[in-house]
């Protein structure tokens, strides 16, 4: 072997060093020769863009028919250049003027590209292909199955964009059983589902009990993770659906007493005080007070201090200074800060014996803080 | 005599093989990321992000920018921060005991007070000495605390800090406003996911305007346009290709979001290191893979943050040396991955590529231009063989640097002009003659005072005014 390299190594470094200044050489061009192809593409595109963009703000406002439009359009590249100034626009329009400019993307070209990718073997192509279909003003029924399949599959890029647009075209049932399968599927982030979640009120048009049915009916299901039900409530807390208040008053007052976990019972106690109606008004903190008050978990004994505060009874008062004496920070935080939003009560005067001093001036530093 | 000729034949050949070798695997390494790059892009642009700006239902985020000595750019920095587009997130500026007026120019220019503000211990640091906020900068808090270098300047932010992710960058860094939007897509589109690093760009030479970048441009001089070239090459290019291995092992102290309950669970930041980034990074690996749960480390090509990068030699010479020390105290520290199955690929493939492709590599390269030096004189190999073998090392040297901002050119093109373009290229070719060996040797000295125990960070100045406009 050394006698071979001894008598050859030359040869073979020369044949390495060719190779590679002719490399070398390829790539320094090639880097020139991109650039200047790429500033050539680039000003072509721009000018392709500037006169597009006429034509279609001409076409949106209705000053330019549909044909004319189309006859412009003679190369894949004005079709890709249409589609961008499409998704430029249409954020910042509305009404007939967005409806005009949805019915481009319709155009043969462009529809037969993304259905051809939504067949494709790349999972990530589909995903472009269904999110396109959910900017289309309707699709095809037969597409249907398909969507439902892949919001099934566990790559959730996939599942999440095919659920998009069955939100946006599907039926009620169709949208359950996408928004099922994210729920199910691990693999999707509670925020991509918060996602889903907005776009299914979105696309309601301002009446959301067939949208709050249905994630009660989830909810109903206990099927799910902890996290994911705990996430569905917060949805209706967050989202605002008041026709849920009666379903989650009642899922609280029907909550075990013997928690096992705190997500779903700190998220159902966070909008309590926002969904409580004076009927129920009286159970919830008669709740709150014996059993959540001193609940094993830190999350839950906080959110019950808190909402304590926004109910503003006198009566919760004493378990208020009772938390006061709690062993974690923010219960104490949450239970003073309440506390200070009745009428009458000196907080600086609430001091446990048991705290000490600096404890003490870091929690109402705190609150005080907050209110400086 | 004749043995010792064929010996140093031998290792020449060897030295050789290892430079044809190693930038041979950055060169896939690139291709690589090529594929990830345009992935990645295509990726982010399927979430929607639809409810972040009216809910509360997404990740909030903690900024926490360590300042050590920076009273020339801590008030542009944190403008910067403030500005940035994301709905729920604080910024917590720690004062890490800075000996000029960094603290008083925070102070005076956002009229902050004295607030107070529960800490709870969770990792261990420094005394806080103060927190200082104001209500019309309700997200901004100002942390003054007792000397302790930047991990324990990190730690006590994230014992400060109270949202979902920690976003750590340097006070002398100015991120572009969508960036934690952008971050935020790695964790939505995987639940598992507890570390994301970002780009990291050279700002030398770009124009800002309040906070933002307005005109991207190369550095002005000779050494800041080498680093962008090297910035090119392994920030971006290189830890991209690491991400589509899913084997990243650094995510730069400059800019990286982590989530907050990962970091508290390893410890946080280790104090006595001066590679604290990286060391944070394998340990949340090492966590994560002994405790048998699932989670992905990321590296996204697209969320850019902008640093000023040494314009001096010896500054520059004191970074490497340090950054040299932090990879072999981290490699040495987590010795027992090295090669072991049960890290996956992490063990197998990157941190091996790592100990013999970064930290022996100043060895390597020193050894082999001494060695053929002395080959040379010794009469083992001729002339004709020592020029062909310098030339073949500093050729593959400059078609990685080559490739990485022609890859730049396919992908980003963040620089306009075509002359910018050149003028990288040309430094691509010429970064290989000279100053390769003069980093190299930095780096060799940086593991000589690894092995003398030297742990300390070395001075940094900065100009005055990278980020003002």
């Amino acid at each position: 072997m050394i006698d071979y390299l001894n008598s050859h190594a030359e040869t073979i470094i020369l044949v390495v060093v060719l190779i590679l200044a002719i490399v070398s050489i390829i790539v320094f061009l090639g880097a020139i020769y991109s650039r200047w192809i790429m500033n050539l593409t680039k000003k072509k595109r721009r000018n392709i863009k500037e006169e597009l963009s006429e034509y279609v703000v001409k076409y949106a406002c209705g000053d330019l028919a549909f044909k004319e439009l189309e006859k412009r359009l003679r190369t894949s590249t004005d079709h890709q250049i249409l589609l961008s100034i499409i998704n430029e626009l249409s954020p910042s329009i509305s009404g007939t003027e967005r409806d005009r400019l949805q019915l481009l993307l319709e155009l043969p070209v462009i529809e037969k590209f993304f259905m051809g990718q939504l067949k494709s073997k790349k999972q990530l192509e589909k995903a472009k292909a269904c999110l396109y279909l959910s900017r289309l003003k309707s699709i095809d029924s037969k597409l249907f199955p398909h969507l439902l399949e892949y919001s099934a599959e566990e790559y959730s890029i996939l599942s999440y964009a095919s659920c998009m647009t069955i939100i946006v075209h599907g039926d009620d049932s169709q949208k359950r059983i996408a928004l099922k399968n994210q729920l199910l599927n691990e693999n999707l982030s509670d925020q991509a589902l918060n996602d889903l979640f907005v776009e299914f009120q979105d696309v309601s048009g301002g009446d959301f009990t067939s949208e709050a049915k249905t994630i009660m009916g989830f909810i109903s299901e206990k099927i799910y993770s902890h996290s994911r039900t705990a996430l569905l409530i917060k949805t209706l807390g967050e989202l605002n659906y008041h026709e849920s208040a009666e379903f989650l008053v009642n899922e609280f007052l029907q909550l075990s007493s013997d928690l096992d976990e705190p997500l779903v019972a700190e998220s159902l106690i966070t909008y309590m005080p926002v969904f409580a109606s004076e009927d129920t008004e009286s159970n919830i903190l008669e709740r709150l007070h014996l059993v959540y008050a001193n609940s094993e978990f830190r999350e839950v004994r906080e959110a019950t201090m808190t909402a304590l505060g926004m109910f503003g009874k006198e009566e919760s008062i004493p378990i208020l200074k009772w938390a006061m004496y709690d062993q974690d920070f923010y219960v104490r935080f949450y239970a003073a800060k309440s506390l200070q939003s009745f009428p009458g009560i000196l907080l600086s005067s609430m001091k446990p014996e048991t705290m000490i001093q600096a404890d003490w001036d870091d929690l109402i530093g705190e609150v005080n803080s907050l209110n400086s | 005599m004749e043995i010792l000729l064929d010996i140093l034949y031998v290792i020449n050949v060897l030295i050789f093989g290892y430079f044809i070798v190693v930038n041979g695997s950055y060169i896939i390494l690139m291709y690589f990321s090529y594929v990830q790059t345009k992935k990645s892009r295509k990726e982010s642009k399927i979430f929607r992000l639809s409810g972040l700006f009216d809910s509360r239902l997404y990740k909030s985020v903690s900024i926490l920018a360590p300042a050590f000595n920076e009273e020339e750019s801590i008030i542009e920095s944190t403008r910067g921060l403030l500005n940035l587009e994301f709905t729920d997130y604080e910024v917590i500026i720690i004062n890490d005991g800075s000996k000029d007026n960094t603290l008083q120019k925070l102070i005076d220019h956002f009229k902050l007070h004295e607030i107070d503000r529960h800490v709870p211990k969770e990792l261990i640091s420094q005394p806080i000495k103060a927190i200082y906020g104001n209500r019309m900068y309700s997200n901004l808090f100002v942390v003054d605390k007792i000397n302790g270098r930047k991990a324990d300047a990190l730690n006590a932010g994230i014992n400060v800090s109270r949202k979902d992710l920690i976003c750590a960058v340097d006070s002398d860094t100015l991120l572009e406003p969508t960036v934690l939007q952008q971050m935020l897509m790695a964790f939505v589109a995987d639940p598992t996911t507890v570390a994301v690093g970002g780009v990291v760009r050279v700002a030398n030479g770009c124009t800002f305007t309040l906070g933002e970048v307005e005109k991207v441009n190369i550095p002005k001089t000779h050494i800041g346009r080498i680093q962008a070239v090297e910035y090119l090459r392994s920030f971006l290019f290189g830890r991209t290709g690491w991400d589509y291995f899913d084997s990243l092992l650094i995510i730069s102290g400059a800019f990286g979001v982590f989530d907050r309950k990962a970091v508290i669970n390893v410890g946080g930041y280790l104090h006595d290191t001066v590679g604290e980034d990286m060391e944070l990074v394998i340990r949340l690996h090492r966590y994560f893979r002994e405790k048998g749960i699932k989670y992905r480390i990321r590296f996204l090509p697209e969320p850019v943050c902008w640093t000023e990068v040494p314009e001096s030699w010896s500054v520059l010479g004191r970074q490497r040396n340090r950054w040299q020390r932090g990879l072999a105290d981290t490699l040495w520290r987590h010795r027992g991955m090295m090669m072991n199955p049960k890290y996956g690929s992490l063990g197998v493939f990157a941190m091996p590529f790592y100990l013999f492709a970064e930290l022996l590599s100043p060895i390597i390269e020193l050894s082999g231009y001494v060695l053929l030096g002395i080959s040379l004189y010794l009469g083992a190999i001729n002339f004709q063989f020592a020029l062909l073998f310098l030339t073949a090392a500093v050729l593959l040297g400059m078609i990685l640097s080559v490739l990485s901002v022609m890859l730049e050119e396919l992908t980003f093109r963040r620089y306009d002009r075509l002359r910018d373009v050149l003028i990288l290229i040309f430094y691509a070719f010429v970064e290989n003659l000279g100053y390769r060996q003069i980093h190299a040797w930095w780096r060799f000295m940086g593991l000589i005072d690894f092995l003398k125990g030297n742990k300390t960070w070395g001075e940094m100045t900065r100009s005055k005014g990278t980020f003002s406009s």
